[in-house]
C-alpha cells in the first residue's frame, strides 16, 4: 500500500506518525550521546581530586541513564525502520507544508498566547515600570484565546473573561490569600 | 510497639480525627474540594493529577490538615467524576473511567442513564471505603516490612516503579514509556548534587540550582499539553441519554456483593503497585468481570457489572495507592505523586519513618478519605444535572480558564516567576512528548523517584566501596532486582518466545 508522506509526519487521528516518531528517535541518539559525554565531563574533576570514585561521581547516574536511553532509542529506531509499510523519505517542501498547516499553527498560537501571558505575569514590562494587573492580564489572555479560536460570540467571550478574571483575582487574593503574580 | 498496639492506636486516632472533622469550616472545605474534584473529573482533558497539581501549589501556605482535606477531596471527586461523562457522553472524563464507557454509555442510551450513574456512584463509594479499610490495615504492616529496607532495596523499588509505570502507560510500545521514565530521572538530577555539591544539568542557569520543582513540572507535562490539545480539537456533539429512569439497584448490588469485594481487592492491590494507579485497576477489574460473567458476550452492550467493576476498582485504588506513598515514600499513582510533593512541601517526608515522626498522618488521611467519600456520594447525587450542563460548555471556553488556574498554581508554589518560564519551556516539550506518544506519567514518576534512586544507588556503592554486588547481596534487594529484570524481559516478549520455542520443540518428533 502506498502511503502519503505528508500523512506520515502528521496524522489527523492525533496518533504519532512513524516518520515523526523516527525523526524524534534519531534526534534522541545524539542527545543521549551528548548527555553521556556531559556526565563524564562533570565527573572527572571530582574523581581527579580524589573526592569520588567512578561509581560515586556526580555524573555516574546521568551516564547510566543516558546510555540506557541510547540503547532503548536504538531499539526503537530499529523497530520503526523495519516496520511495514516502509517510511518514505520526506523532503523539505513537505515538511514546510506540514509546519505551515492549520493543524500545526494552532498549537503555536496557543503557546504564543501562553508565553505572552506568562511574560506579563513575570513582572514589569521590560524597560518600563508599567506592571499589568493580574486580573487585566488574565482578562486579555482569555479573551484573545477564546476570540482566536472562535469559542463563542465576542460579547459573550468578553463578559465571561471579565467575570472569571475578577472572580479568581478576588477569590485567590482576598478569600484564600494566595499570592498572585 | 507491637503491631496490635499500632492498630489500636491508629483506630483510636482515626475515630478522633473523624469526629474532629465535624466542624463547619472543615466540612465546607471538603465539600468545595469534592465538588471541584468532580468537575475536574467530569471535564474531559482535566484529571485528578492536574487538579491535585493545581491545588498543591495553591494550598502551599495553608495548614497541612486543611491542605490534605482539599487535595484528597479533589482526588476522590475527580476519580468518580470521570464516570459521568463516560456514561452520558461516551467520553471518559479521566483515564480511569475509560473502561466505564464500554457498558455505561450503552446503558444510558437504552434509557438507564440514572441507573448507570447510581451504579457508578455506589460502586465508587464502596470501592473507596474498601480501599480505606485496606489502607488502614496494611499501612502499619507495610511500614514494618519497609523498616527492613536498606538503600539497595529502595533503589530497586524506584527502578521497578518507573519500569512498571512505563510499561503500563505505553502498553503497545513499552520502550517509549521507559524512555519517558528515564528522562524523568534525568530531570530529577538537575541541580546541585547533594554528595559533592557539583552542578548537574543546570547549563549555567542559576534558577535550576535548586532542582526542578514537582508541582510546576506536573502542570507543564500534564496540564499545558492538555490545554493545547483541547484548543485544537473540535468538541464532539453531546448525545443526550434517552431518559433518566432508575431501576431498583439493591438486588443488583446484593447479587454482586462478592464480586464487588473482589474488584475492590483488585483495585487496591493494583493501586498499591508503585506507579500503576487507577487506570489499570479499572481495566483489570473490567476484564475480570467479563471473564466471570455468565454472559460475557453481552459486555459492551450495557451490563451492570461492566460499570460496577471499573468504578469499584478505580476508587479502591485510591486507598491502595496511598499505602506505598506513606509506608515507602513511593507514590502508587500519578495523583499520589502529587500528594507526595504536597506532603514534602509541608515538611513531611513520607516513608518508613513517617509512622514514628508523624503518627497522626495515616489516621488523618483515613478520616479525610472517609468524609470525602460520603461527600462524593451526596454531591454525585445532587450534581448530575449540573454536570450534564457543564459538559455542554465548549472546551475552548474552559481551557483558557484552566490555563489561568495553572499560572496561579505555578506561581503560588513558591512565588517564583522563574517557574513560569520553566513551565512554559517544559510545557512545549511536554506537548511534543505527548504528541509523539510518550506518556507523561512515567516521566513524572521518574522525576519524583529519580532523586531517591540516585541517592540510594550511590549510598549503596559508597557503603560497599564501589562494589556493584552491594546492590544485590541481600535477599530482598536480589528479589527486587530479579523483579525488575523479569518486568523488562516480559515486556520484550522473551518469556513468550521461550515458551513458543519449547512448544515447537516438544511438538517436533
Amino acid at each position: 500500500m502506498e502511503s502519503n508522506p505528508t500523512e506520515e509526519i502528521s496524522t489527523e487521528s492525533g496518533q504519532p506518525s512513524r516518520a515523526a516518531d523516527l525523526g524524534f528517535s534519531l534526534l534522541l541518539i545524539p542527545v543521549s550521546l551528548f548527555l553521556a559525554w556531559y556526565a563524564l565531563r562533570i565527573s572527572s574533576p571530582a574523581i581527579e581530586r580524589g573526592d569520588a570514585t567512578f561509581y560515586t561521581a556526580p555524573g555516574f547516574l546521568i551516564l547510566v541513564v543516558s546510555l540506557l536511553i541510547l540503547v532503548l532509542t536504538v531499539f526503537q529506531t530499529r523497530r520503526l525502520v523495519r516496520g511495514k509499510p516502509p517510511i518514505h523519505p520526506v523532503n523539505l517542501k513537505e515538511i514546510w507544508a506540514i509546519l505551515t498547516s492549520r493543524r500545526s499553527l494552532k498549537p503555536c498560537l496557543v503557546f504564543t498566547y501562553l508565553g505572552i501571558y506568562m511574560w506579563v505575569c513575570w513582572g514589569n514590562i521590560p524597560g518600563t515600570t508599567i506592571r499589568i494587573p493580574f486580573w487585566l492580564g488574565s482578562f486579555l489572555f482569555m479573551s484573545a484565546m477564546m476570540l482566536s479560536f472562535r469559542a463563542s460570540g465576542w460579547i459573550r467571550i468578553l463578559i465571561i473573561s471579565l467575570l472569571f478574571s475578577i472572580l479568581i483575582d478576588t477569590v485567590f487574593r482576598h478569600v484564600v490569600e494566595v499570592p498572585l503574580p | 510497639m507491637s503491631l496490635l498496639d499500632k492498630y489500636l492506636e491508629t483506630s483510636f486516632l482515626f475515630g478522633q480525627f473523624t469526629w474532629e472533622f465535624i466542624s463547619l469550616e472543615t466540612l465546607l472545605w471538603m465539600l468545595g474540594a469534592v465538588i471541584i474534584g468532580i468537575l475536574f473529573g467530569t471535564l474531559p482533558g482535566l484529571s485528578a493529577t492536574i487538579g491535585i497539581a493545581l491545588f498543591a501549589g495553591i494550598t502551599y501556605g495553608w495548614p497541612l490538615q486543611l491542605a490534605l482535606v482539599v487535595l484528597l477531596g479533589v482526588y476522590v471527586g475527580a476519580i468518580y467524576g470521570g464516570s459521568v461523562s463516560a456514561i452520558l457522553l461516551n467520553i471518559p472524563g479521566t483515564g480511569s473511567a475509560a473502561a466505564t464507557c464500554l457498558d455505561g454509555h450503552p446503558l444510558a442510551m437504552s434509557g438507564q442513564a440514572s441507573t448507570a450513574n447510581t451504579l457508578a456512584r455506589t460502586s465508587s463509594l464502596i470501592g473507596t471505603l474498601f480501599g480505606l479499610v485496606i489502607f488502614l490495615f496494611f499501612t502499619p504492616l507495610m511500614t514494618r516490612i519497609a523498616l527492613e529496607f536498606t538503600s539497595p532495596e529502595f533503589f530497586w523499588l524506584a527502578v521497578f516503579g518507573i519500569l512498571i509505570c512505563g510499561s503500563l502507560a505505553n502498553p503497545e510500545y513499552p520502550l517509549k514509556g521507559w524512555i519517558a521514565g528515564l528522562f524523568g530521572v534525568l530531570l530529577a538530577l538537575v541541580g546541585l548534587d547533594n554528595l559533592h555539591g557539583a552542578e548537574r544539568l543546570t547549563f549555567g542557569i542559576d534558577g535550576l540550582l535548586s532542582g526542578l520543582p514537582f508541582v510546576p513540572m506536573t502542570i507543564a507535562f500534564f496540564g499545558i499539553p492538555q490545554i493545547v490539545k483541547s484548543m485544537q480539537e473540535t468538541q464532539p456533539v453531546v448525545v443526550q441519554a434517552k431518559s433518566l429512569r432508575a431501576t431498583p439497584l439493591l438486588p443488583v448490588l446484593k447479587r454482586n456483593l462478592r464480586n464487588i469485594l473482589k474488584w475492590g481487592g483488585i483495585g487496591t492491590a493494583i493501586g498499591a503497585i508503585p506507579g500503576v494507579g487507577e487506570n489499570i485497576a479499572a481495566w483489570v477489574a473490567y476484564d475480570d468481570a467479563k471473564r466471570n460473567h455468565p454472559h460475557p458476550e453481552k459486555f459492551g452492550t450495557g451490563v451492570y457489572e461492566g460499570v460496577m467493576a471499573p468504578e469499584t476498582a478505580n476508587n479502591a485504588a485510591i486507598g491502595g495507592s496511598i499505602i506505598p506513598l506513606v509506608s515507602l515514600g513511593i507514590p502508587g499513582s500519578p495523583p499520589t505523586a502529587m500528594l507526595l510533593a504536597a506532603l514534602m512541601m509541608h515538611g513531611i517526608r513520607p516513608g518508613p519513618m513517617l509512622e514514628q515522626d508523624h503518627p497522626e498522618i495515616i489516621p488523618q488521611l483515613g478520616a479525610i478519605l472517609l468524609w470525602a467519600t460520603l461527600f462524593l456520594f451526596i454531591c454525585g447525587l445532587l450534581m448530575t444535572p449540573a454536570m450534564v450542563a457543564l459538559l455542554k460548555i465548549r472546551r475552548r471556553i474552559i481551557m483558557p480558564m484552566i490555563a489561568v488556574l495553572c499560572v496561579i498554581g505555578v506561581f503560588a508554589y513558591n512565588n517564583n516567576p522563574f517557574h513560569l518560564s520553566l513551565v512554559f519551556v517544559t510545557g512545549i516539550f511536554g506537548y511534543l512528548f505527548d504528541r509523539l506518544g510518550y506518556s507523561p506519567a512515567p516521566l513524572i514518576l521518574g522525576l519524583i523517584l529519580g532523586g531517591m534512586a540516585d541517592e540510594m544507588f550511590r549510598r549503596s556503592l559508597l557503603i560497599h566501596d564501589g562494589n556493584i554486588i552491594g546492590l544485590v547481596n541481600r535477599p530482598l534487594s536480589a528479589l527486587f532486582c530479579l523483579a525488575c529484570v523479569a518486568a523488562v524481559l516480559k515486556q520484550l516478549g522473551v518469556f513468550k518466545k521461550l515458551s513458543s520455542e519449547r512448544k515447537s520443540q516438544s511438538s517436533t518428533p
